[in-house]
């Protein structure tokens, strides 16, 4: 009786072990995806700015890149209404992700002002001033040099 | 924390539901008061982490879990062949997470210009050398210190002072320092007849240098040196000459220098491949099963598929060790985890070969799975000090 009852518990035992492997291995994957996106790049396109920045320009951005108005920022767009750092990109779990950085004037993604952080798709639209900036996700099989 | 939970509960399941079924398989002769040693020093291992990552400790996710599956094979192990070893590892594991916070937190801020780094190396030495003068068992591979309330190995604790030591004289390229009193360490060991603990001296000293200077070929010269001393001196050392000859043709003398290899052969060859289930083999007839041949009677009970799963664990835990090496910024933080893989490393490697026959046994316990009250505390030190190393390096 006691051995019907212990002898299937014991591969359950084992189980339990090579789940508790199969996760760690898990783990180690996702340790690898994480390592190769903190090296990944996205674009801004450029589709409508002040004089000294033509429509068409890319910037390729890495997770933590600044847009603003002056040097500290990563992208530097001639806006007169953008602040010296008005917005940042930032990589969340699998995707980039736009933030205000406390704007007077404010950002918008498709023509919504962004209250809170959102999630960038391929071919979203980032306003700040008068620039208007493409999201290029490094996804979407764009090839650029 | 939730996916840390889940690593956890796999883990709990695991080790709970082994010491469970050899509880329930050794019958009503057993009190169930003997279970609440195991399971009290599994369940400290996630409530260490717990207050760990409370107090804004962030250690590499996976190594502590990957410890607690070790630590409950070898408990699971162990409460088969004497519930009574299981009760004193499980009290040893208690006093190793306590050596391997503070480890741990020291490692964290330590800095390898200052600190007594001399010290260390003293620590090694005096421990080394400490069997002869005290009273124990002679005729165990690495010598016994019995105190009668405790009785331990002095090299499981050597072996954490060794690895900081190298650390720090390393880090500030005192070479010959380094060599001298790792040199009188080996000799030291050599005379009391451990060349098993000799060799594990010596593999994580020559490991720390590789990593430190980046030379391979100096350091082949020293451990063929070393291998050159052991071949000419054998003589001197009786007790090599059957455990050398019990490896390679057992059947020579069966009942004598053969017999612990061919009781672990036969233990491994019916355990098939997923054992006798728990309770179920005779791990008892294999001679030091719970310290030497631990692997055997994990093998013998839990078949192919236990010491897959040990293996695998061995690996990934050298692995994150190694990548808390890598990610480290600074030296001496770099060298500490090199010597901490190096040494956990080696000697899983070494002892697991030694259990399937492929090299001879060395007399040395696995990392984590055989009984060994210094080796627990000392390994579980060493693991606080890879901790310690990849929270610097940014954890997780």
């Amino acid at each position: 009786m006691s051995e019907l009852f212990f002898q299937p518990l014991r591969y359950v035992v084992l189980a339990a072990l090579f789940l508790f492997l199969y996760r760690v291995v898990r783990a180690l994957d996702e340790d690898l995806g994480r390592a190769e996106r903190e090296g990944a790049v996205a674009a801004l396109v450029v589709e409508e700015a002040a004089p000294g920045l033509p429509p068409g320009h890319m910037f390729l951005v890495r997770s933590g890149a600044v847009v603003g108005r002056s040097a500290p920022s990563t992208v530097v767009v001639p806006d007169p209404q953008a602040e010296d750092q008005h917005l940042r990109l930032v990589l969340r779990g699998t995707g980039f992700w736009v933030e205000d950085l406390g704007s007077k004037a404010g950002s918008f993604l498709n023509g919504r002002r962004l209250e809170a952080p959102a999630p960038l798709a391929d071919g979203d639209r980032i306003r700040l001033g008068a620039t208007v900036l493409r999201f290029v996700s490094p996804a979407c099989g764009e090839t650029w040099s | 924390m939730r996916r840390q939970l889940g690593l956890y509960g796999l883990v709990l399941a695991f080790g709970m539901g082994a010491v469970g079924l050899v509880h329930a398989a050794r019958g009503p002769r057993e009190a169930p008061w003997a279970l609440t040693y195991p399971l009290v020093a599994l369940l400290s291992v996630p409530a260490v982490e717990l207050a760990l990552l409370r107090s804004g400790f962030r250690p590499d996710r996976l190594l502590l879990p990957l410890t607690a599956a070790l630590l409950s094979v070898g408990l699971a192990t162990l409460y088969r062949l004497s519930p009574d070893l299981a009760a004193r590892q499980a009290t040893a594991v208690c006093a190793g997470l306590v050596a391997m916070v503070a480890s741990a937190h020291w490692v964290a801020r330590a800095r390898a210009g200052e600190g007594a780094g001399p010290l260390w190396g003293a620590a090694f030495l005096v421990l080394v050398a400490l069997p002869p003068f005290l009273p124990g068992g002679g005729e165990l591979a690495p010598p016994l210190v019995d105190l009668g309330v405790v009785a331990f190995q002095p090299l499981g604790l050597a072996v954490v002072f060794l690895v900081v030591f190298c650390a720090f004289q390393l880090a500030r390229e005192r070479r010959a320092f380094v060599g001298a009193m790792v040199a009188a360490g080996v000799l030291l060991l050599l005379v009391q007849r451990d060349v098993g603990g000799a060799a594990t001296v010596l593999v994580t000293t020559l490991g720390v240098a590789y990593v430190a200077t980046g030379q391979a070929k100096p350091l082949a010269v020293v451990a063929a040196v070393f291998g050159a001393v052991v071949l000419v001196a054998h003589p001197l050392l009786p007790h090599l000459t059957p455990r050398v000859q019990g490896w390679l043709d057992p059947w020579s003398d069966p009942a004598g220098g053969g017999y612990q290899t061919l009781q672990a052969t036969f233990a491994l060859a019916s355990g098939g491949l997923f054992g006798a289930g728990p309770g179920a083999g005779h791990p008892d007839l294999v001679p030091a099963a719970h310290t030497d041949l631990t692997l055997v009677a994990v093998g013998e009970e839990w078949g192919f598929a236990g010491i897959l799963a040990v293996l695998t664990l061995y690996a990934v835990w050298t692995a994150r060790v190694l990548k808390a090496a890598i990610s480290a910024s600074e030296t001496f933080p770099r060298l500490v985890a090199a010597g901490v893989a190096v040494a956990v490393g080696a000697q899983a490697f070494v002892v697991a070969a030694g259990n399937v026959r492929l090299l001879p046994l060395v007399g040395l316990p696995l990392p984590f799975l055989s009984y060994g009250v210094s080796w627990i505390v000392g390994h579980l030190a060493l693991l606080g000090l890879a901790l310690g190393v990849s929270h610097r390096a940014g954890g997780r």
